[in-house]
């Protein structure tokens, strides 16, 4: 299944840059964070490969090893497969290069990331908080992010501070 | 109406009228027209054959200005309570909001989340709090009912426009 | 007018009004009672229809309505009132605060007009215009200065479409309320509302619906651009809650809200009675000649009631027809004044002209046509009420079925 895919972009990337973990529940395919944008381009267009419709992107905080780990769902009507791409990118200054160039759709995704996780992508048209006010401090799906005890004047807990 | 004629030195016609315009009030009860989350879904159905809530005059009034209640009905976030706020402020005197729901009425099911107010009564006061996830129709009916009671025991023509628990009591209590 | 204030003068003090000094002054007070009498019936009227149509939404929707303040609820429209008198009068800070105040009295004055012109009965008209129809759409065009008035000087922009909305629909639609009635006048040969009445009869082939079938076309075609005119549902564009918040009378509240509502129901009768009186006969009673009705006191006391029964059966119907259809878009309301009713409208005036030269109103064949043309209304009637019949019935096995089985929280019982 996802191997055929996997070994199709090891034709054409390299076998360096992209690494096939199937010992999990879903296989994935780990990719190098500077070629995600490529990548994905090449995923979209190519006849044999196809992956037309773009599912999800969401990522995933690991403190411990100091990185932020995107998660991207891709489909292929064509072939009717499933395919994820992992690729992570450090905790400190996350930055990737947007893929809202390739799928539209992703671009809110970016922005839902950004959002509650901070990671900066590059080269998007938008880049702004999208759920959360245009003023809030912090990326709340942060492992390590505190709640203020106030937002604009509003008690953040239910137990009264006096 | 209930006649309690209350007979003091100097107010008995004061009381009787007090009491015939807090029934006018109290017999047409609009509430706005918004609801915040799912609980909505159950506002609506207590408008529906059922429990019908304009057996008691009650009708949706969907701007802020023509509204005596505001029924909060969902999870408040924090973005949404600064709206709730403003909504709050452009309903005309006097007004009366009814807090639906565990997530209104004290954050409920998110309450340990980062981005949901712990309890609509955090920025705006709250005259009846009615429970459940989401609260039967019959109990919103009785949570309007609560609040004609309420009217039904204010001095109207004394002191309209000031109530006790006014917003600034709220900030200024500490 | 004068008459009847000379007739009310002898009657109350025994004398002449010429022969006594105050004869200005009565005229002047009998000109304020009338009008108080007017306003009194007007806002009456649209207070009690309120009630009435919530009522009868509630009857569609299969709820009760309200049926606890007072007995079956009939005080609910006081209590409305009263309490809006009692709100808050909300004025927005950057709103224009001179504008925003006058626009309800423009609503206000421009409906109340109108019934200046409305006849209730045989020789019950405040003022018999010559024009009357005609002053009736005039007057009835300053509710929308009003409208806009208000919407502008909100500071809101929901407040502001729907201002413009209600002057693009009231305009466009003037146009075919005007063309639908010059059959009526070109069969009645003036415009005053009394001599429309007094050109038809009390029979039903002798209204003026049945006269033709470009008069029937008329008829419907008026009635749909009433409704336009009158902001009722398949054309409440205005003040479309899902689109707009609440259209024009967004950020009114209070008493100055409550004219906005009132001049809507009063606005109600005003359509109605148009209807009725320009192509349903109006005040005609049947098998009554109008020199007869003239003569007594009783007849005339019937030909009020024969307005009212018909104006209420009006009413009825566009109560109806605002509970049961869907609102229509900005687009398709246009292009439905514009593409159908005004083509229609020229094609049944031609129409008219040519019927009314082959066929003249006295003679044989036209009364066998308008017999014809009764029979196909009447088929349409007769259809109208089987399903309302058949509606009622459904409903009623319905509950019946239901009231068997052990609910667990009460059904009410429907009217």
């Amino acid at each position: 299944m996802i191997s055929k895919v996997y070994t199709i972009l090891v034709d054409r990337f390299g076998e360096d840059a992209l690494l096939y973990f199937d010992d999990t529940l879903n296989p994935y395919i780990q990719v190098n964070p500077e070629q995600i944008q490529m990548l994905c381009i090449f995923m979209r267009y190519n006849p044999a490969l196809k992956f037309s419709f773009f599912f999800s992107l969401c990522g995933v905080d690991y403190p411990e090893k100091n990185q932020i780990t995107m998660v991207y769902h891709l489909f292929s009507m064509k072939q009717k497969k499933m395919c994820v791409l992992k690729t992570s990118v450090s905790r400190k200054n996350p930055e990737l290069e947007s893929i809202e160039s390739v799928w539209k759709a992703a671009g809110w995704f970016e922005r839902e990331l950004y959002d509650l996780l901070g990671v900066n992508f590059t080269n998007h048209s938008n880049m702004k908080r999208l759920l959360l006010p245009d003023d809030w401090v912090g990326h709340p799906l942060r492992k390590d992010y505190e709640e203020p005890s106030f937002y604009h004047d509003m008690e953040t807990s239910r137990n009264r501070i006096s | 109406m209930k006649g309690n004629i209350i007979i003091t030195d100097n107010n008995c016609f004061v009381s009787t009228m007090d009491d015939v315009i807090n029934w006018m009030r109290k017999s047409s009860i609009w509430y706005l027209l918004f609801g915040t989350a799912c609980c909505a879904i159950e506002l609506m159905q207590t408008g529906g054959p059922r429990t019908d809530i304009d057996r008691i005059g009650s009708v949706f009034r969907s701007t802020p200005r023509q509204a005596d209640l505001m029924i909060v009905a969902g999870t408040v976030t924090y973005k949404m309570a600064e709206r709730i706020v403003l909504l709050y402020h452009q309903m005309a005197e006097p007004k009366y909001v009814l807090s639906m729901g565990s997530c209104a009425n004290c954050g409920g099911l998110f309450q340990n989340s980062y981005s949901v107010l712990k309890g609509v009564d955090k920025v705006i006061p709250v005259d009846v709090y009615v429970p459940g996830c989401p609260p039967r129709p019959e109990a919103l009916m009785e949570g309007i009912l609560k609040i004609q009671k309420i009217m039904m025991k204010e001095k109207f023509l004394k002191n309209h426009g000031e109530r006790k628990n006014d917003i600034k009591s709220l900030y200024y209590s500490g | 007018m004068k008459e009847n204030a000379n007739l009310l003068f002898v009657f109350l003090f025994k004398t002449p009004i010429e022969g006594s000094g105050y004869s200005l002054a009565w005229y002047i007070l009998f000109v304020f009672i009338i009008a108080g009498a007017l306003l009194f019936f007007a806002a009456n009227f649209a207070g009690i229809t309120s009630f009435i149509e919530r009522r009868i939404a509630a009857r569609i929707q299969t709820r009760v309505g309200p049926n606890v303040v007072g007995p079956q609820g009939i005080l609910q429209w006081v209590a409305d009132g009263i309490k809006l008198l009692l709100k808050e009068d909300l004025i927005p800070d950057r709103a224009d605060q001179f504008l925003f105040r006058v626009a309800p009295y423009f609503v206000f004055s421009g409906l109340f007009a109108a019934f200046v012109a409305l006849p209730f009965g045989y020789g019950i008209v405040a003022a018999d215009l010559n024009v009357g129809v005609y002053y009736i759409f005039a007057i009835t065009s300053l509710v929308v200065v009003g409208i806009i008035m208000g919407g502008w000087s909100s500071n809101s922009k929901w407040a502001l479409f729907g201002a413009l909305r209600s002057a693009a629909q009231i305009i466009s639609y003037e146009i075919p309320t005007a063309l639908s009635l010059i059959p009526v006048i070109m069969l009645t040969g003036s415009l005053s509302t009394q001599d429309i009445i007094k050109a038809q009869g009390g029979l039903p082939w002798d209204w003026f619906v049945f006269h033709s079938p470009f008069t029937f076309v008329c008829f419907v075609v008026f009635f749909i651009s009433a409704l336009a005119e009158g902001n009722r549902i398949p054309f409440d564009l205005p003040e479309a809650e899902s689109e707009l918040v609440s259209g024009y009378n967004t950020e009114y509240s209070g008493f100055r809200f409550l004219v906005f509502p009132m001049a809507e129901w009063a606005n109600l009768w005003v359509i109605a009675a148009m209807v009725s009186l320009t192509y349903l006969g109006g005040w005609q009673v049947p098998f009554v000649s109008i020199e007869t009705l003239s003569g007594s006191l009783v007849l005339i006391f019937l030909s009020v009631a024969v307005f009212v029964i018909k104006t209420s059966i009006v009413v009825f119907i566009v109560m109806q027809l605002r509970w049961t259809l869907p609102r229509v878009r900005v687009d398709q309301m246009t292009q439905l004044c514009w593409t159908y009713l005004v083509p229609f409208c020229l094609v049944a005036i031609v129409g008219t002209m040519i019927w009314m030269l082959i066929f003249p109103w006295e003679t044989r064949v036209a009364l066998l046509l308008r017999l014809m043309m009764f029979g196909i209304g009447f088929a349409f009637c007769f259809f109208y009420v089987r399903r309302i019949r058949f509606n009622y019935f459904n409903d009623k096995t319905a509950y019946e079925n239901l009231k068997k089985k052990s609910p667990w929280y009460p059904i009410w019982r429907l009217p």
